[in-house]
């Protein structure tokens, strides 16, 4: 009796080891990831870590968006200007759209009922995408680039996370809009498309994510090894999150680009580009307590979290390599490489239904 | 000048943002240089074989600012031979957003890169794709980049050693 009690358990233990990420028979978990130089979207399955597909889009995909439903994606592609939609359950590309989302389209975000992509250009604005007219219903103008976006888990505001930058993103195409170097995030109300706050960062935003209840935004931001933690509901920065760095990794410069919520919330996982590492604080505790520093691929860039957060993926782009994480212990558990040269940057985890709810438009 | 096909060409074939042209770096001013704290030596035997890629991390001191003091910055850098008689010595930092580039000399990826147009290596950004010519001494070919790679200058070669005790100067308030 003991020996089949002793059984079960460890061959429970091996199934949570070895299973990537817990799995709801109702949905396929998956993560799409864009490879920029092929101009293509890469599949892969959560529940083996494979990738299962390669689905063509426009040229240099960047961001990617999907509704609460997770039955469709939006990717936005930098050269060329378009957005492709992508059915999730069957792994097609349903449409692509080229109604002038101006320079470079790049991270944007959807509200949680799929209608209005809040979708950001390099020309310095956000253009709010009505996904069922297919047509733009505003322009939201931040002075800054738009280039990062973050929903509120309720769907009633976007922040609007627009780069200041160096002279390379300066000497782009500004299509005679007013450009500064704005060091603070937009807030808009997602019903209405109006600007209601900003919230003064001190540096210019980079990457950001926002905890499940929506209380928090962390973000990164220029030259700071580390993240910012921003109150929503009192608009303003409440604490910071540093890296701890050797003397000779401070010596050479870096940058925090990508940035994820793990754990339920307790975690927040964050890149350090060109030390090659990923940073995990705890953020139950006010400033974030970093927990745990792993040594990743080349240049992290982009990171995400499985859907009961109990997993981490991060992108490599210099080395073409996706690493899952497992959040308990912080071990590696898998990774996929990816062909030579075609950097895997942006990506996102869809919980895609196995069949088409009844009132999705196809 | 690219050897065997045009920047212009080049950037089309990899999608780049802008015309090239617009990007194009002064020619014919020297930049400033800085010293490094001490100088970086490698055997002249290590580079014989031309686009052999020997990397190296040169300290320096980044002059303090109105809103930073002076600091101890560590650059990585490579030394190659790009012709019989010719080494380079570039900061591996791209100029766009400090990821580092690596040299490409696989012929396959170089094809892919250029349309086939490619006759010699280049170095890339993996963040974002930026391109640089590695036989004209880092030069801006295409991607984000707004400018060229940061250079080291070979300060002396002898006694079977190479020499480099100098970097632009930019490059320290860059990198």
């Amino acid at each position: 009796m003991r020996l089949r009690q002793f059984t079960l358990v460890l061959a429970l233990v091996l199934v949570s080891t070895f299973t990537l990420t817990a799995q709801n028979p109702a949905v396929h978990e998956k993560l799409y990831i864009s490879l920029e130089t092929t101009d293509t979207v890469a599949v892969v399955d959560l529940a083996t870590f494979k990738q299962i597909k390669t689905l063509k889009v426009g040229s240099h995909p960047h961001g990617q968006a999907s509704p609460k439903s997770q039955d469709k994606l939006y990717v936005a592609s930098e050269v060329g200007g378009v957005v492709t939609a992508i059915d999730t359950i069957r792994d097609e590309v349903i449409k692509t759209f080229a109604v002038g989302f101006g320079t470079e389209p790049q991270n944007g975000a959807i509200t949680p009922d799929g209608r209005f992509l809040y979708q950001p250009s390099y020309a310095g604005y956000w253009q709010v995408f009505d996904t069922q007219k297919e047509e733009i219903v505003e322009y939201i103008h931040t002075l800054g680039i738009g280039h990062n976006t973050v929903m509120s888990p309720d769907g009633r505001f976007a922040y609007l996370l627009p780069i200041a930058g160096g002279q390379g993103h300066w000497a782009r195409p500004s299509l005679g809009l007013p450009r500064t170097q704005p060091k603070e995030v937009t807030v808009v109300d997602a019903r209405t498309h109006k600007v209601v706050a900003t919230i003064p960062t001190g540096a210019g935003p980079r990457p950001g994510t926002i905890s499940p209840d929506g209380r928090f935004v962390y973000m990164n931001v220029d030259d700071l090894m580390g993240f910012l933690v921003i109150d929503t509901a009192a608009r303003k920065v409440v604490s910071k999150a540093t890296y701890t760095l050797t003397p000779d990794e401070q010596a050479v410069r870096s940058r925090s680009h990508g940035i994820a919520v793990a754990n339920d919330g307790k975690e927040v996982w964050s890149n350090d580009v060109v030390h090659n590492l990923t940073f995990v604080f705890d953020v139950t505790v006010s400033p974030p307590k970093q927990i745990a520093r792993l040594a990743v691929g080349r240049q992290p860039y982009w990171i995400v979290p499985s859907k009961d957060s109990k997993t981490v993926y991060v992108a490599c782009p210099s080395s073409d390599e996706l690493i899952a994480f497992d959040v308990a212990t912080k071990k590696e558990k898998g990774r996929i490489q990816f062909a030579a040269g075609s950097h895997p940057t942006r990506m996102l985890v869809v919980a895609a239904p196995r069949t088409a709810p009844a009132t999705t438009p196809r | 000048m690219l050897v065997g096909f045009s920047r212009r060409a080049l950037g089309h074939q990899r999608g780049s943002r802008v015309e090239v042209g617009a990007w194009a770096q002064v020619a014919h001013v020297p930049p400033p240089y800085a010293r490094l704290s001490r100088p970086v030596r490698i055997p002249l035997d290590a580079v014989m074989t031309s686009w052999h890629p020997v990397t190296f991390t040169a300290e320096a001191m980044a002059p303090a600012t109105a809103t930073a003091a002076s600091r101890r910055v560590l650059i990585s850098g490579v030394l190659f031979r790009r012709s019989p008689d010719d080494l380079s010595a570039l900061c591996l930092t791209c100029p766009h957003e400090q990821c580092q580039v690596d040299l490409i000399t696989d012929s396959i990826r170089l094809a892919a890169m250029t349309g086939g147009a490619a006759t010699h290596p280049l170095f890339e950004c993996g963040c974002h794709s930026s391109v640089f010519d590695a036989g004209q001494d880092g030069a801006r070919v295409s991607g984000e980049t707004p400018r060229g790679l940061y250079r080291f200058r070979i300060t002396g070669v002898s006694d079977g050693v190479v020499e480099i005790n100098e970097v632009e100067e930019v490059a320290l308030r860059e990198v």
